[in-house]
């Protein structure tokens, strides 16, 4: 079980407005970046973001650009899950290649409210009332996302 | 139900029978890495084994492109990083200068039809026009196929859009792919793969397919193919590669949208500030001059995209307060450029040539000022591209180079 405090996003907050290109070139760690995160919707979002917080955009989320420093940065910062509407697909990769839990789901949330996510039973929970349904997951993907993304699913099993 | 190109494709990789929405995991044939990137999964690959070893060394492919020539220490020091590191595993190294990544994927020999290559970039979706299926990845997915070979996919659905007719003369590839976005849109084709089909590829040549297949990320999809005709065949010969089999889709597969083109009906295209997806035609534009034209980039950096600059500014001179900026996607067709008197005529005509690179795309070099309006045959104009002045306008190499004389953008028929 996910919870967490609910930090909106709009429509379209592409790689770009993740991570805005410039913070790249540094090859600073994500550790450093993530005050940076969403700077290109959401100017006041990276730098008053805690650990556990879930994000909650709308249409789109995550699209354009491929960069995987922005969802590192997330990962860094403690982001555990996503909701949006939709997802553009480099940011579906990245999420389940980090460990961050990618959740389709159309929901009303408002910022600071109390998001509850249940991946297994696939149930999003708002201030502990209303309730959404969400499309789970094959077990496989769970499993990368669980035990800590592809990287470290690869050091336990040596494989894919 | 028979098989979309990509279902079919990875059909034949899994060994068993793959449909849309299937997450399956694969051997990749081909894998590139970029300097933005590549530094991360370099990163990542030493630390999955303390000894780690790259288990297919042929595979693999580690471009110097975006940040090249370095223009500041934190890019050189992550360029030598690669260089050290292709050089001791053993992979090929595309040095800085020799070509953007997704080029080198096209000239490199490996992207064959029915191949999977991966990228960790967005617009590796380029070679798909080799009928192949080439997504975007990131760097922790090199990082694992590097030392196992292996990719997780979920198989895309399709969408098809079959090309009827013959392009005017004035009208390109390019032309073509902002028609497509303009009418799709960035959410467009979600998560898919544009699939190619119809008489009218034929008109089309590998360069064009390739800066065709460029664009399609624009539309959100994951990827674009291209069928595997004679065109490609024969394309494949000339760099000696001989007796390939492509990948056909099935009469009865089943595809998420299917959309039909007349292509003769099409005329030159521009996209205006702040998206791709904002297109109209050249002709309904109002006036809009420029101070900057840049022909190049990994969507039309091509020598066909020069040499058609280059009979239409044959012995004129650009405008005088334009800068043109030319930046070839690789060595090879710079040679040609030099080979067949290209370069010189664009030369001659005020034209500044960068080294084979990302160039302005990259932010590397040649960004515009505040208040200055740039017009490129590259793939993007969202706010940031080229330092975006007053806003970048993306057309086809040929509305460039009319317009680089002219000084405002135009298809040069008034």
């Amino acid at each position: 079980m996910i919870k967490g405090r609910a930090r909106i996003l709009g429509n379209d907050v592409g790689g770009a407005q993740i991570m805005p290109g410039k913070y790249l070139v540094g090859m600073l760690p994500p550790e450093e970046l993530t005050r940076y995160l969403f700077e290109g919707a959401r100017a006041d979002l990276g730098p008053t973001l805690l650990a556990g917080d879930v994000i909650v955009a709308g249409d789109n989320f995550g699209g354009g650009s491929s960069r995987e420093m922005g969802p590192r940065a997330m990962k860094a910062a403690g982001i555990s899950c996503v909701i949006a509407k939709s997802f553009g697909r480099a940011f579906y990769r990245a999420g389940i290649n980090l460990g961050i839990l990618p959740v389709e789901c159309d929901i009303q949330a408002r910022e600071m409210d109390t998001v509850e996510i249940d991946p297994a039973g696939g149930v999003i929970t708002v201030n502990g009332a209303a309730v959404y349904r969400f499309r789970k997951y094959p077990p496989l993907i769970l499993g990368m996302i669980f035990e800590g993304g592809l990287l470290n699913y690869y050091r336990k099993h040596g494989t894919l | 139900m028979g098989g979309t190109i990509v279902e079919k494709i990875l059909s034949a990789k899994a060994g068993s029978d793959v449909r849309a929405g299937d997450l399956l995991i694969v051997d990749v044939d081909v894998t590139m890495m970029h300097d933005n990137n590549g530094p991360s999964a370099i990163a990542y690959f030493e630390s999955l084994k303390e000894k780690g070893i790259v288990r297919s060394p042929e595979r693999h492919m580690v471009v110097l492109d975006h940040m090249s020539p370095s223009n500041n220490v934190n890019a050189a020091n992550s360029h030598k990083k690669m260089r050290e590191f292709a050089r001791k595993h053993g992979l090929r190294l595309v040095d800085t200068g020799e070509a953007i990544c997704h080029q080198a994927l096209v000239e490199s020999g490996k992207v064959l039809p029915g191949s999977v290559a991966v990228g960790t970039d967005s617009h590796t979706c380029t070679s798909g026009a080799l009928n192949a299926f080439t997504p975007g990845v990131g760097a922790s997915d090199i990082a694992v196929a590097l030392a196992c070979d292996k990719c997780w996919f979920r198989a895309p659905r399709s969408f098809r859009i079959n090309l009827h007719g013959k392009p005017r003369k004035n009208v390109m590839s390019k032309d073509l792919a902002l028609h497509i976005i303009g009418g799709l849109t960035e959410r467009g084709a979600p998560y898919q793969c544009v699939e190619f089909a119809g008489g009218a590829i034929a008109h089309f040549s590998v360069d064009e397919r390739v800066a065709l297949c460029n664009m399609m990320i624009e539309t959100g999809a994951k990827c674009a193919i291209m069928p595997c005709d004679e065109v490609l065949t024969d394309w494949f010969a000339a760099r000696g590669i001989h007796g390939v089999t492509g990948v056909a889709p099935d009469a009865d597969a089943e595809y998420a949208r299917v959309m039909d083109i007349d292509v003769s009906r099409l005329e030159p295209m521009v996209a205006v500030p702040p998206s791709p997806d904002a297109v109209r035609t050249v002709a309904s534009l109002p006036h809009t001059t420029i101070q900057q034209v840049v022909i190049g980039s990994c969507t039309n950096g091509r020598f066909e995209d020069f040499k058609i600059a280059a009979e239409i500014m044959k012995g004129k001179q650009k405008h005088p307060e334009v800068r043109l900026l030319l930046a070839p996607a690789s060595r090879e067709v710079e040679l040609r450029m030099l080979e067949s008197g290209v370069y010189r005529t664009l030369a001659e005509a005020g034209g500044v040539f960068i080294m084979p690179s990302c160039g302005p795309c990259g932010l590397n070099c040649g960004l515009v000022g505040a208040g200055e309006t740039a017009l490129a045959t590259s793939n993007r104009n969202i706010p940031g591209t080229m330092g975006s002045g007053n806003g970048i306008f993306v057309s086809s190499p040929l509305v460039a180079a009319y317009s680089a004389l002219a000084g405002y953008i135009t298809t040069g028929d008034e």
